[in-house]
């Protein structure tokens, strides 16, 4: 895999900045220009200003799609031979259920056999489990794991006594016992799940540049099965290749680390990323949440490489099956990425690392300046001044101002230009080089991404008040702990629902009720936020049941049943096996 | 600080480290709850790096604009 030069890459950096930064001062101008129609007051530079920021990032993230679509991933010749490395993959794991969790290690370590260099690598499962009776269920599901797999001596197991800085600590504590022991580790989840070819891609590449520090591969998400979790596997699966090859073209050898489906090299993982507890309490302080970032940062610091290939394949994971599960998974991420304003003058960090914190903070934050905006906007006809119809001295007739609804308008269409227009561009390259066929054909990919669009147009609002709820307990100082991952099929009742939103139901109905009091004229534009928050139960339960549509298809599923990714057959033969192995040894792995 | 100049790539511990890929597993460490069959032991130093620069006080800051002056002076 080649990366654009050095040069090549701060000419992308500088034209998608500054793009970005035109289209969001565009968009201010445009906004003070509607403002001025009737006096400019102090609300009109307020909300302006949070324009300018908002269509700033808009603008940043379409414009990567634009670059992802106008670059073409260099696909390197792959290479037979020997592989003279020592690799361990490691399997975090806490308070996961075994039965979901080791039949994928299972089929992991067959994958890995089947390549013909399964004696190069080794798997550790490294348990944080806090329950001791949770611990024993592991303890037994692993020894059932080394049966099903005739692993032993390739397949190991230890748990912490204590899970002092939670998963990194974990990865940590493996590197400081056993580290010396391997060249490369492949870091996952505990629902990961990567082919054996690619594993051992990854670690070829790694041999290939010994400058290459961590080598990311773009997850693809499996096995959803609600609405909700169908579209976000489908929408990760369109177009998150074309985002991260933007991405790519823009961080060259500064690129990013997800915390999994990623191979690093251990001794420069092991020098560069020790993470210190940040002075203070949580959830400024203590341990580094979002300890990726952190890492891909300080591997970039020591001089080492840091690149997402886009082009492996054979790299699965699984979402959140509802939007309370998402939320909650950003409530950590919201932690995390705040967090990292501690870390913006960290001594040594390459520029484009520290931008990186700043648009992971962005990320969090844009959804609070929505809100916001929005709530300035309702507030602003008590800011308006009164009318002057006579703005020239002497002169005899009355200027009635006018209004601006033009610019308005024209605002509203760029805005919204931007949140679809990537999309609809990606369908469209999608059918032209023939990538839809893998979602079910040209007609099916674009009903499946008008549903994808009108999906995130409902949940968009509902997001927002997660997200800024989220962003206000962190900057209050409640510490949202580290809460072990909910799987399953995430099926909720409208009662669930109804307690999980209440609150953004009645927040809806509020601002509802202060905009028809105190600006009537603004209803109509404010109903696409407004009225998603009022039926936010509803919208809640009905995404999280099970999805019949035959929309939402990737190219996992549409294939032929022998073409379909060799890894997830496996799995799905392991969850067989030990589902069979539970019944015949009692209470093995239940 | 830390050293930031590029990384030494001469991997000098692979001739010192453990043969425990190809050996028997050895158990696990005293913190460390062993199952059976834990990792192989095989150390390797993993520093905490520096992320935080050291606080100072406000009046600390503006006195040390005078320090350069004061080297000057000791040098002189």
């Amino acid at each position: 895999m080649t990366v654009p030069s050095e040069a090549g890459v701060a000419m992308i950096r500088s034209v998608l900045l500054t793009g970005s930064v035109l289209i969001g001062c565009g968009a201010f101008v445009l906004f003070m220009r509607f403002g001025a129609a009737d006096g400019l007051d102090v609300m009109d530079f307020v909300r302006a200003s949070l324009i300018l920021v908002s269509t700033f990032w808009l603008a940043w993230g379409a414009l990567q799609a634009v670059a992802g679509l106008t670059t073409r991933p260099f696909v390197p010749a792959r290479h037979d031979g020997p592989l003279t490395s020592r690799i361990a993959v490691l399997v975090p794991i806490y308070n996961e259920d075994p039965a979901d969790t080791f039949p994928r290690i299972a089929a992991m370590e067959a994958s890995l056999r089947r390549t013909g260099f399964g004696d190069r690598f080794h798997i550790a499962i490294l348990s944080d489990t806090r329950s001791d009776v949770a611990a024993k269920i592991e303890a037994q599901a692993f020894h059932h794991l080394l049966q099903i797999t005739g692993a032993e001596g390739r397949i190991f197991y230890r748990r912490r006594s204590t899970n002092q800085g939670r998963k990194a600590g974990n990865i940590q504590d493996f590197f400081t016992r056993s580290g010396a022991a391997y060249d490369l580790a492949v870091i996952l989840d505990a629902d990961s799940l990567m082919e054996g070819d690619t594993m051992v891609e990854m670690a070829r590449r790694m041999e290939a540049d010994p400058k290459l520090g961590l080598l990311q591969t773009l997850p693809q998400i499996v096995k959803a099965r609600s609405r909700f979790g169908r579209a976000q596997q489908f929408a990760a699966g369109f177009y998150s290749a074309i985002f991260c090859r933007g991405q790519a073209m823009m961080q060259g050898r500064t690129g990013p680390f997800w915390g999994h489906n990623a191979i690093v090299r251990v001794r420069a993982f092991a020098e560069s990323c020790g993470l210190p507890e940040l002075s203070g309490q949580p959830p400024f302080g203590g341990h580094i949440m979002s300890h990726d970032y952190v890492e891909a940062a300080l591997l970039a610091r020591a001089g080492w490489h840091v690149r997402v290939d886009d082009d492996l394949g054979g790299s699965f994971e699984e979402g959140p099956e509802n939007m309370v599960l998402h939320a909650r998974r950003d409530r950590r991420w919201c932690q995390g990425n705040l967090q990292h304003a501690r870390l913006l003058l960290a001594p040594g960090l390459k520029p484009w690392s520290r931008f990186i914190f700043v648009q992971g903070i962005l990320a969090y934050l844009a959804p609070v300046i929505w809100l916001t905006f929005l709530l300035c906007s309702i507030l602003a006809p008590l800011f308006v001044p009164p009318p002057d119809y006579f703005p020239v001295e002497g002169w005899r007739w009355p200027v009635v101002p006018v209004s601006q609804p033009s610019q308005a308008i024209a605002l509203a269409l760029g805005i919204l230009g931007l949140l679809f227009l990537p999309k609809l561009l990606i369908l469209i390259d999608a059918v032209l080089r023939g990538r839809s066929a893998g979602f079910g054909g040209a007609m099916r990919a674009a009903g499946s991404v008008g549903a994808e669009l009108l999906l995130s147009i409902l949940s968009a609002p509902v997001f927002m008040m997660f997200n800024t709820r989220s962003v206000f307990q962190v900057l209050s100082g409640r510490d949202g702990g580290w809460p072990a991952q909910a799987r399953g099929d995430g099926r909720m009742t409208l009662q669930e629902a109804w307690i999980a939103s209440r609150w953004i139901v009645m927040t809806g109905i509020l601002v509802g009720g202060l905009a028809a009091w105190l600006a009537p004229h603004l209803l109509i534009w404010l109903a696409p936020v407004l009225l998603p928050l009022v039926i936010a139960p509803a919208l809640i339960a009905w995404s999280s049941a099970p999805s019949t549509s035959a929309l939402f298809q990737t190219p996992s599923e549409t294939a032929l049943p022998e073409n379909r990714p060799a890894i997830l057959r496996l799995d799905e033969e392991f969850r067989q096996r030990w589902a069979a192995g539970v019944d015949s040894h009692g209470k093995t792995a239940a | 600080m830390n050293d930031l100049s590029p990384p030494d790539l001469s991997f000098s511990y692979k001739v010192d480290r453990p043969s425990a890929f190809d050996a028997e597993p050895l158990a696990g460490g005293d913190a460390v709850t062993s199952l059976r069959i834990a990792p192989p032991e095989a150390p390797l130093l993993m520093p905490t790096q520096v992320l935080e620069r050291p606080q100072r006080s406000l009046l600390a800051g503006v006195l040390s604009f005078f320090r350069p002056t004061r080297r000057v002076i000791r040098r002189t």
